[in-house]
């Protein structure tokens, strides 16, 4: 008898060598059927492409987002450091935790703001990050020509350190490799190059408020010295702050510890960090890790774009099914002689499976081709910039994940027609006659596909409308023929210590254009509101003088003469600001409604004088004016204060101009105007009202864009199903159909008898069913 | 779960809701037309006698 073990083995051996072989030829036979199939094979690859290369695409992102490393040291120990209710700290409050951290081992801030830059060719705007000389060592960057900042540079009273990116070494100073101790004049002031930094570093997040590309990094002058004020007050200049965890440290524990860190400034300034009604503040610092605070809120657009693709992927794998059901059923004779030859149902089920299992893989290598591109479209269409995304590549975790999704897709659409494919009754089977075989499971998968759709098309509709809502909420002034553009002073100008004079000469040619109806500056025009600071206290002093109440946080705008004129915000009383409100004369202001009506004012507003944070003296209320959506066309409109900048200067500025010139032209003769006054003055992000109107509404805009193209996709796929199973099912009744119009049935009581069939599912058959057939003619 | 994910605020009006159902309705009768209209054209001769 030989070795009983080795016998077995052996048949064992042959036992998998015969599954496979059998496997084999089943492969082969599934191919070749397909391929005679070979239009409703396309289809279904093409519809599985789709939704596998949609969740390829977003999984790709997702994993940039999420799972990559971030592009600096030891990366997963960085923080971010803000104050409660997300504003950044000042100056004084990151040397403050810099002194009194224990769980935080190396900290950093940067300042991002315009600056002019001359000596390398024509004078260019730049956007630069001002930064404390260990923002390049915590984020674990070497220079590429020169070296980082030196400690001592951070000192005030020395010559600014700058270091330049590599696109700006390139592309203003041609590559020059003698770069390294050149001079550059920052606003009027030399700085010293010291070094270029590698090619591929970039630290330029939106979702951090840094919303565009660094061109070049200068050392900040610190100031030990300093009064402590929490940014939101108006004074501390707000910076972004990074730290490392200490090695060991936990992000709860760095949590805790800038808790009572905050807890204990709030003590020890109460004056300083006083709340909205005069009391002691609660004020805290919290931290947030670093990717984090990179993906903010486009997080949850990414669970969203998750969701929608998963949707499509769903729909594709039952419509799949529901083409392959139809497929299976019409090969009735062909399974049925099978099944007479000897083939079991378990073969009989495994030659359906592995036939959609090569449906899925043609359709995930499709998918994983398209997926790279859907992925940069995604990304070019996000309403926010975000390298971290736009760095997404696929590698090998995003093809595991492919070929995973592909192999559930597989099963989830091949299992129910594999199963009643290979059910078989010998005389329907045997005659070539349709059956009503699985038109219940086919119901089944159309109402999840006009489930899902409608789910869509309504999210859509949801987002839709509330586009049009704000769309239509008045902004409180005309943006209508307004072109807003910025300046800022070099230092020279600056160093009158009046900066404004400087724009009221620019206010003066401008408006002399012919075409032009006005002009004005503001600190930063409705809908991209700069303030003059996050936002300011006042308190309220009746006509002798004494504090009548505190009143809370509002906004400040320095505007000039023109500016309620230009941008036509109307005057409910009192009067504008005049050419003689200037420092000669007491300090005025303009409120609006919210202000008055916030603070209880009522009608007796104008003469009130207040006491704003940033101002010395009482300021006299002059004018009320309408209440405008400063910080958004959602954000209802907050106490404001206009202040005349004619009384109060500042270096960086918006001017507005109202025309009825095509804004191209007037670009020209507006730069033509300063540049006759100021030949090296830069003018720069320039755009129209309405442009920024529209630009508050980019979120909205793509949320309509996004789950309206996942709406509609569905809403396709779903159709071809409906197609499909209705022509099916006439196909199957096509007899019985013949029948009634030979008994003299009308052409109503067809089309009712088919709709009535195919358009409702099983379960709702008894009551709508019963209404349908209710009906006189059915 | 749209007003979690979505930047927007989501509050929507009944007739949105009515819209998006006869939406809806349209496009299930466009995709039931060309059967439908294969099914009413049908001769019942020629349909018999390949039966």
């Amino acid at each position: 008898m030989g070795d009983l073990p080795l016998v077995k083995e052996e048949m064992r051996d042959a036992r998998i060598v015969g599954w496979l072989a059998s496997s084999l030829r089943d492969l082969r036979h599934g191919v070749v059927l397909l391929h005679r199939d070979a239009g409703i094979s396309a289809l279904v690859v093409l519809v599985l492409a789709l939704g596998i290369g949609g969740n390829a695409a977003v999984f790709t992102l997702l994993k940039a987002a999420f799972l990559d490393p971030l592009p600096y040291r030891d990366a997963g120990r960085l923080v971010t450091v803000m104050e409660k209710d997300g504003w950044v700290p000042s100056i004084s409050e990151f040397l403050e935790i810099r002194a009194r951290s224990r769980t935080l081992e190396r900290m950093a801030f940067a300042e991002h703001t315009d600056m002019q830059v001359s000596g390398a060719g024509e004078p260019v705007r730049v956007f630069a990050a001002r930064v404390t000389a260990s923002f390049f060592p915590l984020l674990g960057v070497d220079a590429s020509r020169g070296r980082t900042f030196l400690e001592e540079e951070n000192q005030p009273g020395r010559t600014p350190a700058v270091i330049l990116t590599d696109a700006f070494w390139r592309t203003k100073l041609g590559a020059d490799p003698a770069v390294v101790g050149r001079t550059l004049w920052l606003g009027g002031a030399p700085a010293l190059v010291v070094g270029v930094l590698p090619p591929g570093f970039h630290f330029h997040y939106p979702t951090l408020h840094i919303l565009e590309a660094v061109d070049i990094y200068v050392s900040y002058p610190i100031d030990n010295g300093g009064t402590i004020w929490p940014s939101s007050s108006g004074h501390g200049l707000p910076v972004r702050v990074l730290a490392r965890l200490r090695e060991g440290a936990t992000q709860a524990q760095a949590e805790a510890e800038l808790r009572s860190i905050g807890q204990a400034l709030a003590r020890e300034h109460p004056t300083e960090y006083r709340n909205t009604d005069g009391g002691p503040d609660r004020f805290t610092f919290e931290s947030l890790p670093l990717r984090d605070a990179i993906m903010g809120m486009q997080r949850s657009l990414l669970w969203l774009l998750l969701g929608g693709v998963a949707a499509l992927l769903l729909i594709a794998c039952a419509n799949t099914a529901q083409l392959l059901l139809a497929r299976s059923l019409r090969r009735g004779r062909e399974v049925a002689i099978r099944a007479a030859l000897g083939a079991s149902r378990l073969r009989l089920i495994r030659q359906f499976l592995l036939e959609g299992l090569v449906l899925a893989a043609c359709g995930s290598v499709a998918g994983l081709l398209v997926s790279g591109w859907i992925a940069r479209l995604l990304v070019a269409v996000l309403p926010m910039r975000n390298p971290l995304l736009a760095s997404a590549h696929s590698d090998a975790r995003a093809i595991g994940f492919t070929f995973a999704i592909s192999a559930i897709s597989a099963i989830v659409f091949a299992i129910i027609p594999a199963v009643k494919g290979s059910r078989w009754t010998p005389a329907p089977a045997l005659s070539g006659r349709f059956t009503r075989e699985g038109n219940q499971w086919r119901h089944v998968m159309i109402a999840i596909e006009a489930a899902l759709s409608v789910f869509l098309l309504c999210g859509a509709g949801l987002v839709a409308q509330n586009l049009w809502t704000l769309i239509s909420t008045p902004t409180g002034f005309n943006p209508n023929h307004v072109l807003a553009m910025r300046l800022t002073l070099s230092a020279r100008q600056q160093g009158d210590s009046r900066g404004d004079p400087a724009f009221h000469e620019f206010l003066a040619k401008i408006s002399s254009i012919p075409g032009v109806d006005s002009a004005a500056t503001v600190t930063g025009p409705p809908l991209r509101s700069a303030g003059l600071g996050n936002a300011d206290l006042f308190s309220v002093t009746d006509g002798t003088g004494a504090i009548k109440k505190m009143i809370g946080v509002g906004e400040t705008h320095r505007v000039s003469p023109d500016y309620l004129r230009t941008l036509r915000i109307p005057l409910l009383a009192g009067r504008t600001f005049r050419d003689d409100d200037d420092l000669r004369h007491p300090y005025v202001a303009i409120v609006n409604q919210e202000f008055a009506r916030r603070f209880g004012l009522g009608g007796e507003v104008l003469r009130k004088q207040f006491f704003g944070d940033n101002a010395p003296v009482p300021i006299t209320i002059v004018g009320v004016v309408g209440d405008v959506r400063t910080r958004g066309l959602q954000t209802a409109p907050a106490p404001e204060v206009y202040l005349s900048s004619l009384q109060i200067d500042g270096p960086n500025i918006y001017l507005i101009v109202r025309s009825a010139i095509p804004p191209a032209q007037l670009v020209k003769l507006v730069k033509a105007a300063i540049h006759s006054s100021s030949s090296d003055q830069t003018v720069f992000g320039i755009s129209t009202m309405e442009e920024l109107i529209a630009g508050t509404l980019t979120e909205q805009r793509f949320d309509v864009f996004l789950i309206g193209a996942f709406a509609m996709l569905a809403i396709a796929m779903a159709a071809a199903g409906m197609y499909s199973v209705i022509s099916c099912l006439v196909s199957q009744r096509t007899s019985e159909v013949a029948i009634r119009i030979a008994l003299g049935a009308s052409r109503g009581a067809i089309v009712r008898t088919i709709l009535g069939t195919t358009t409702t599912p099983p379960p709702s058959r008894p009551p709508v069913g019963w209404a349908w057939d209710s009906l006189p003619g059915t | 779960m749209i007003r979690s994910l979505s930047s927007t605020t989501v509050d929507g009006s009944p007739w949105m809701y009515v819209s998006v159902v006869l939406f809806f309705l349209v496009v299930t009768l466009v995709s039931a037309y060309m059967p439908v209209r294969r099914a009413i054209l049908l001769d019942p001769a020629s349909a018999l006698r390949c039966e």
